[in-house]
């Protein structure tokens, strides 16, 4: 069984959204001896832990601009396959349209693309009101897309919609709904 | 209602009616005027909720499709593109087409404000079935237009057909306007023993069947 060091009390970070595999590489500079790249010799590989951390914050920029922001109750870093494993977690998407805010049980934050995969029952809103659920969601950051294969209902004043799946355009917030699309509208 | 009496309000109602769309197109919110569109015009109302659709507005609409993409433009309006397969029903008012789209107002009200069906319409309740390839829907205005590219949209009611370059429907009052190259076909009912319609002739004089073949 591997044993994962913990962090030790709350843990905050902020790092560059291109720059959060560095929160990874960070954990593994002190652990390794920088001489480590030059050996060509037949020494096994070290591995390195899975690295738990509590209270998570990270925060993503486009340049200046602050448009992503996660945080997790805990965060299992498993430093081999470039995943955060998170608990609890919130994520807030800045767009010109207002903010967007999605949470769920469990995240799979892969830190070398900054995507990440959010399930087991998955809830978001937007500024204006509107309410989505599905059972997971995937996160798309080079196309800035939120996806989802799974059964989408999106709840706002007197229309609801559901779907086979979504795709959402956070820059645009540009909606699709995939497949079997009903959309109800109440009587006024 | 007779088959007789159906295409004789039919055929009365579209009697008066311009054959060029520009000579009489019709504000989005004005109904053709009772007297002069229907016969019984001491009972306007009567008449009026045979000819045309009409809409529960007190009933959901529910819309349906293989896919839908919601968009925000500027300004706040929004609208919802419902593609493939599309069913839209409200009511008894059932729609069918390829494309449909629903531009909502500002506020992301529930309701939208126009809806545009294009591709293979068609639009039924109750009897009447209008066949179009584009059809404006103004819920604000309570009014819809049907009309086809290269063809005409035509009106089945029961027996009857009414062909035209547009046929403009008011949602709230029931009524039916048909501009531009108008044909109207009525046909006696299977059954019927009266001749009907503007083409009929007066009743031949007897005349034994077995003699027409």
């Amino acid at each position: 069984m591997k044993r994962i060091p913990e962090g030790s009390g709350a843990v905050q970070r902020r790092a560059m959204t291109s720059g959060m595999a560095a929160l990874a590489a960070a954990a593994l500079a002190g652990c390794g001896s920088p001489l480590e790249g030059l050996d060509t010799g037949t020494r096994a590989q070290v591995q390195i832990p899975p690295i738990a951390l509590q209270k998570i914050l990270f925060e993503g920029y486009h340049g200046d601009l602050q448009d992503l922001t996660v945080t997790a109750a805990t965060a299992v870093v498993d430093t081999a396959t470039q995943i955060a494993h998170l608990s609890d977690v919130a994520i807030g998407f800045a767009g010109d349209d207002g903010r967007i805010e999605i949470a769920a049980p469990v995240g799979d934050f892969r830190l070398d693309g900054d995507d990440f995969t959010l399930s087991g029952g998955v809830s978001g809103s937007t500024a204006e009101g509107e309410r989505f659920t599905t059972v997971s969601v995937k996160y798309i950051s080079k196309r800035r897309v939120l996806h989802s294969d799974d059964a989408v209902k999106i709840l706002r004043s007197n229309v609801d919609l559901s779907g086979n799946g979504m795709e959402l355009e956070l820059a645009h917030q540009k909606l699709r709904l995939l497949g079997n699309v009903r959309a109800k509208v109440k009587p006024e | 209602m007779s088959a007789t009496r159906a295409a004789l309000v039919l055929a009365a109602a579209l009697a008066a009616l311009p054959a060029r769309a520009e000579d009489v197109k019709p504000s989005p919110t004005t109904a053709p005027a009772p007297s002069a569109s229907t016969p019984n015009a001491g009972t306007p109302n009567a008449g009026m909720e045979r000819l045309g659709l009409k809409f529960s507005r007190d009933q959901e609409l529910i819309i349906t499709s293989d896919e839908a993409e919601g968009v925000k433009a500027p300004g706040g309006r929004e609208s919802v593109v419902f593609t493939k397969h599309v069913k839209a029903r409200q009511g008894d008012m059932n729609l069918v087409c390829d494309w449909l789209e629903a531009i909502y107002p500002e506020a992301a009200a529930g309701r939208p404000d126009k809806i545009t069906a294009k591709g293979s319409v068609v639009i039924v309740q109750g009897t009447n079935e209008a066949h179009c390839s584009e059809a404006h829907i103004d819920n604000v205005a309570c009014t819809a237009e049907c009309h086809s590219e290269g063809t005409k949209a035509t009106l089945h009611r029961g027996t009857d057909d009414v062909e035209a370059d547009t046929i403009y429907f008011d949602l709230c009052k029931g009524t039916v306007k048909a501009v531009g190259n108008v044909e109207i076909r009525v046909r006696e009912k299977p059954g019927g023993t009266l001749p009907i319609g503007p083409a009929a002739q007066p009743p031949a004089p007897a005349q034994p069947k077995a003699a027409g073949g």
